[in-house]
């Protein structure tokens, strides 16, 4: 009984509007929970109630289904009902500067910490001058200076009165001092000295020789006076000061009484600034720039701004603001944007930095609450994953700049105090890289204990269809959009069914259906209409594809202008039309090539040319075995297999892979084993399996669409069609035109279970069945194949007994 | 010369010059005003013969500030001022260039005092900084005293050199007949810094201190702002508390009534935080 095309029915599953209740989606409510995702949900549910450690999502599935808004929204409510994090701020560290201290307050009270030192700061530096500047200090810093002064002069002036008692000068040199014999108030000359008589001379030596002892030991004394002095100057300094820093800085202590770490480091400030007084005086102008133009190395103490910025409170986290705990969407998970930073200021060629300039990291900021991250960039930013690890590893928040991290680098640095880190991470991927993760990184599972596995489609049934609609309303309300008549929602979920490449399920990439949508939308507006209707749709639709099918449009060109040798028409022998997929950045088309097949005698095997020449993956080296094993165990049961075999997919420059030809390969060898021609007004696809059986493939539209649109070009005949699977039967959702002409029987969609069917449509031979006595009947394709093999077989035996001197075996 | 010229109160500064940091300061110093002043400025370098003497001395020895103990040679003391005399000069034409002055410099063997003091007798104003004056005597402020009564001229007292020039110009009138003089130079200095001028006016009575007041503002045609303090009837320790608590850039005062004694200068030179000009006898 000869086959029968499918009816146009089953190529293409409308939904009719009239089953959809609503005028338009303004009359629809959006949906409550994401559509299709039951288990995701669960799992995210689950996940983030979870208290325990290493309880971190991985939410795994195609981009475009919804991952990121359906994290952020249960993030979002989950998060405001829980309390804001504290806040944490950095500050000097006054035992060892390169090490800051983290500092934990409530939240707001970070910012409010900094705003008050820096207002005491500020007043301090306009009431320290003051200070010093007052007449009591005035007058008690002349009376110290003096009395220093009046403490070397004494020491000399005792020193000069002995020396003038015996006629003997305290005289300045280039670098010190000396004493000088003194005649008529003139220090005596050589000659004079020399004319005096011996006694004289020598007690003149010796009283000088004692004043000498004398002044070398005030000289010895000056350095501890000095010091003396200088330490008094500073216990002067400090007690004077210490009234007004204690002052300024107890009454920030007042605001932060209940805070007992920070009463405590606000009592080191004051400490420190009663040392470092120096820094809120006017510092010359000519020392400053002197300073200035001083190399970094040689600068030693720090300057006094460079004190003066020791007081500053660094707000790491500022929480003042926030109503429930953080939810962060860290798009660029950089190392320095995920853990934090410590910048860096250029002086004089010299890059310096301290605690004032530490930056926060998106860890930081989520710290308390939830950090949302693309897989990808992590994994594609160095350092990033290796840092985040560690940091949910330790529970700690550690900033270290790479060069550190890794021991490249001994250069003093920052190492600030590390943050206790309590925070839960959402990694959003895909599949690929969860379980690229989870088999090559044995700390994966450990820190991302959950899957948030994302469905790509749902099946199609009167429920899905209406939850689509409102699907579909929740698009055009959050974009803002023209409402949708139900004629158009209903050819929204017809596409939506095209793009799941299933007739009976759903896509659940809302991305692409809100892409349709939007651009519908753009339609219709240019139209001047109020809502969007099945033509803007069905015009979105086909804008979309034709803004990306240049190349599809060129392939097929080089098929009409028969520079791609494709025969829509007539026979041959091997010779048979197989069909492709190609996808280009989202966008599919199928396209038809030419496969062939030449057999002679040989040793039993089929050379997959493809393969041979590398241009053939894996799995369609795979279609052709699975071929050849049909063939040995159909034809050659008892007879060794004494082909050889060619398979080639002509002009063919790429490379091929799939098994979706393998059908058609399998129907070409067999037309050459027969001699029989195969109708070229047929394209094939699907797969077959040792037992003969034909099986599914993908892209089952595209390819069809491909060979219809080629046979179109050039006429249709009405003998035209495809064979395809029957199992992809279910997956059918053509194009309006494939449809129409199958339905005026000018194209024709066949299904195949076996390939004695498809052969049989394409030779118009009947493939034959053994009979009891387990040969095929006389006539039949496959007694013809038979017998070929027979033939080879006895010829490959003829041959063997030539080469072994003649003998017959 | 132009006729302004002629007018100008110093018509030649002279600064000693012996090549320390203290010195090279006082140069600077005496530098600027000779420029407010369109004055010459003449360096001196002082050959310190006691010192050459001493050198010559078989026993000398110095003892340096780090307390060690060596032998003074003639020869490296020779060439030590003759090092220090190169510098000194080639300070001065520094400064000078840099001002466009006319400048002038020597070199002389002697005393330092003595030596300073016989070239300021025919110089306007005698500068001397603190590493300019001998230490053969004690402190520096009695001998600048001792300076200022010798040189018979005005000496500038260069103890601070802080930038100051944005501060006030005070002068100390007491109705004596210096007063002129020091209104003069407040006028001229204030009007080259365009910086205020403060008046302490010390009078037996209110009406000697108006006639002073009046002939200083007749004067001060290029200062903006005046400030007037009166002090009546004189009085050193109020006039000295004034001094220490103002901010000034220079201080003008006269060697003659109450400041005419060493002890009085010395006072007013140690209350002072600023380069103080004493405008001495003319005779």
């Amino acid at each position: 009984m000869p086959m029968e095309p499918l009816a146009p029915a089953r190529l293409y599953h409308h939904v009719d509007p009239d089953s959809l209740t609503f005028e338009t989606t303004a009359d629809l409510r959006e949906l409550d929970n994401a559509l299709g995702q039951p288990r995701a949900t669960a799992a995210m549910s689950f996940g983030i109630g979870m208290p325990r450690k290493g309880y971190n999502l991985f939410v795994l599935g195609q981009s475009g289904t919804g991952r990121h808004s359906l994290v952020r929204r249960t993030l979002e409510e989950k998060a405001a009902g829980e309390a804001a994090p504290d806040d944490w701020v950095y500050v000097h560290n006054f035992t060892v500067a390169h090490q800051p201290c983290a500092m934990r307050l409530p939240p707001g009270r970070g910012s409010e910490l900094s705003h008050k030192m820096a207002a005491a700061i500020d007043d301090l530096r306009v009431a320290i001058p003051a200070v010093f500047e007052s007449e009591e200090y005035r007058t008690r810093r002349q009376v110290v200076d003096a009395s220093f002064k009046q403490q070397q002069e004494n020491a000399f002036d005792g020193l000069r009165k002995r020396a003038e008692e015996q006629n003997i000068a305290l005289i300045q040199t280039p670098v010190g001092m000396a004493l000088a014999p003194m005649r008529d108030g003139e220090v005596l000359k050589p000659d004079q000295f020399n004319t005096l008589p011996e006694e004289e001379r020598q007690r003149i030596q010796n009283t000088i020789r004692d004043l000498q002892n004398e002044l070398q030991e005030i000289v010895s004394q000056m350095p501890q006076w000095e010091k003396e002095h200088r330490e008094t100057v500073r216990e002067l300094n400090r007690e004077m000061s210490g009234y007004a820093i204690r002052h300024a800085i107890g009454e920030v202590s007042l605001a932060f009484a209940d805070l007992p770490d920070v009463t405590a480091y606000l009592q080191t400030v004051a400490d420190d600034l009663i040392e470092n007084v120096d820094a809120f005086l006017p510092q010359p102008e000519a020392a400053m720039a002197l300073r200035a133009m001083l190399p970094q190395s040689q600068k030693g103490a720090p300057s006094a701004d460079g004190i003066l910025r020791r007081y500053i409170v660094n707000v790491i986290v500022d929480n003042s603001q926030a109503t429930g705990a953080p939810v962060v969407h860290d798009d660029n998970p950089a190392l320095p944007y995920l853990t934090g930073r410590i910048e860096h200021i250029a002086q004089m060629g010299a890059l310096v930095t301290d605690f004032g300039l530490i930056k926060p990291g998106s860890l930081h900021k989520a710290n308390g609450g939830y950090l949302i991250l693309d897989a990808l960039r992590l994994l594609t930013q160095p350092f990033s994953w290796d840092a985040l690890k560690r940091a949910l590893r330790s529970g700690e928040l550690r900033i270290q700049p790479p060069e550190q991290m890794y021991g490249m680098a001994t250069t003093i640095s920052l190492e600030p105090q590390p943050i206790p880190l309590d925070v839960k991470v959402v990694l959003i991927g895909e599949r690929l890289h969860y379980y690229l993760l989870s088999q090559h990184d044995p700390d994966f599972k450990d820190l991302f204990k959950v899957a948030v596995d994302f469905e790509e489609a749902i099946d199609r049934d009167t429920d899905t269809v209406a939850d689509y609609a409102r699907l579909v309303a929740g698009v055009i309300r959050h974009e803002k959009l023209r409402p949708c008549t139900r004629q158009a929602v209903a050819r929204t979920i017809e596409h939506g069914s095209r793009l799941a490449d299933d007739a009976e399920k759903l896509t659940l990439k809302i991305s692409d259906i809100g892409d349709v949508l939007r651009e519908a939308d753009y339609w219709a507006g240019t139209d001047g209409k109020a809502v969007i209707d099945a033509d803007d749709i069905q015009r979105a639709i086909d804008a979309g594809i034709h803004r990306v099918d240049r190349i599809r449009e060129r392939s097929h060109e080089a098929i009409e202008r028969k520079i791609v040798l494709i025969d829509t028409e007539g026979v041959a022998v091997g010779q048979i039309n197989g069909l492709s997929v190609i996808g280009l950045d989202g966008f599919r088309f199928g396209r038809p090539s030419r496969i062939t097949a030449r057999v002679r005698l040989g040793a039993g095997k089929v050379i997959d040319i493809e393969r041979e020449v590398e241009l053939g993956g894996p799995l369609h080296s795979k279609g052709v075995m699975i071929l050849s094993a049909f063939l040995g165990a159909t034809f050659a049961r008892d007879m060794p297999l004494s082909l050889s075999a060619s398979l080639v997919f002509e002009q063919s420059y790429g490379g091929v892979d799939g098994d979706s030809a393998s059908s058609a390969e399998l129907y070409a060898l067999l037309s050459a084993l027969a001699d029989a021609p195969i109708r070229q007004s047929f394209a094939v696809t699907g797969s077959v399996n040792q037992y003969g059986e034909v099986q599914a493939i993908g892209g089952v539209n595209e390819k069809i669409e491909g060979f219809f649109d080629i046979c179109k070009a050039r006429g249709l005949t009405g003998e035209q069609g495809v064979l395809i699977p029957e199992a992809n039967t279910k997956h059918l959702m053509l194009r309006g035109d494939v449809v129409e002409a199958a339905a005026k029987g000018r194209f024709r969609i066949y299904p195949v279970e076996r390939i004695e069917q498809g052969i049989e449509l394409l030779t118009g031979t009947p493939a034959g069945q053994r009979d009891a006595s387990g040969a095929f009947p006389e006539d039949s394709l496959y007694r013809r194949v038979e017998n070929r093999l027979i033939e080879l077989a006895e010829a490959r035996r003829r041959f063997g007994a030539k080469e072994d001197g003649g003998k017959p075996a | 010369m132009n006729e302004a010229r002629n007018t100008d109160p110093f018509q030649r500064i002279l600064v000693g010059v012996d090549a320390s940091a203290g010195s090279f300061s006082a140069l600077e110093a005496a530098a600027g005003l000779a420029a407010e002043l369109h004055s010459e400025l003449i360096g001196l370098f002082v050959e310190d013969d006691d010192l050459l003497s001493l050198a010559g001395l078989p026993f000398s020895q110095e003892v340096t500030m780090s307390g060690s103990v060596r032998s003074l040679d003639p020869t490296q003391i020779e060439q030590e001022m003759k090092r220090r005399a190169t510098a000194a000069r080639r300070a001065l034409r520094s400064v000078a260039e840099q001002r466009r002055l006319r400048w002038n410099f020597q070199v002389v063997r002697g005393r330092v005092t003595h030596e300073l003091t016989a070239a300021a007798h025919s110089m306007d104003l005698l500068c001397v900084g603190p590493c300019a004056r001998p230490a053969t005597r004690r402190g520096g402020r009695g001998e600048t005293a001792r300076l200022v009564s010798q040189a018979r001229g005005a000496v500038l007292y260069l103890e601070r050199h802080a930038e100051s020039r944005s501060k006030p110009v005070m002068a100390l009138l007491n109705g004596g007949a210096y007063d002129r003089d020091a209104v003069e130079i407040c006028n001229r200095v204030a009007g080259a810094r365009g910086s205020d001028v403060a008046l302490v006016i010390q009078a037996k009575d209110e009406s000697q201190a108006g006639e002073i007041l009046d002939m200083a503002r007749q004067r001060l045609g290029n200062v903006r702002n005046v400030t007037v303090r009166t002090i009546v009837p004189s009085d050193r320790q109020a006039i000295l508390r004034l001094v220490g608590a103002a901010e000034t850039g220079l201080l003008v005062t006269a060697a003659d009534a109450d400041l005419a004694t060493e002890e009085g200068l010395n006072a007013v030179i140690e209350a002072a935080d600023c380069p103080v000009l004493v405008l001495g006898s003319r005779e």
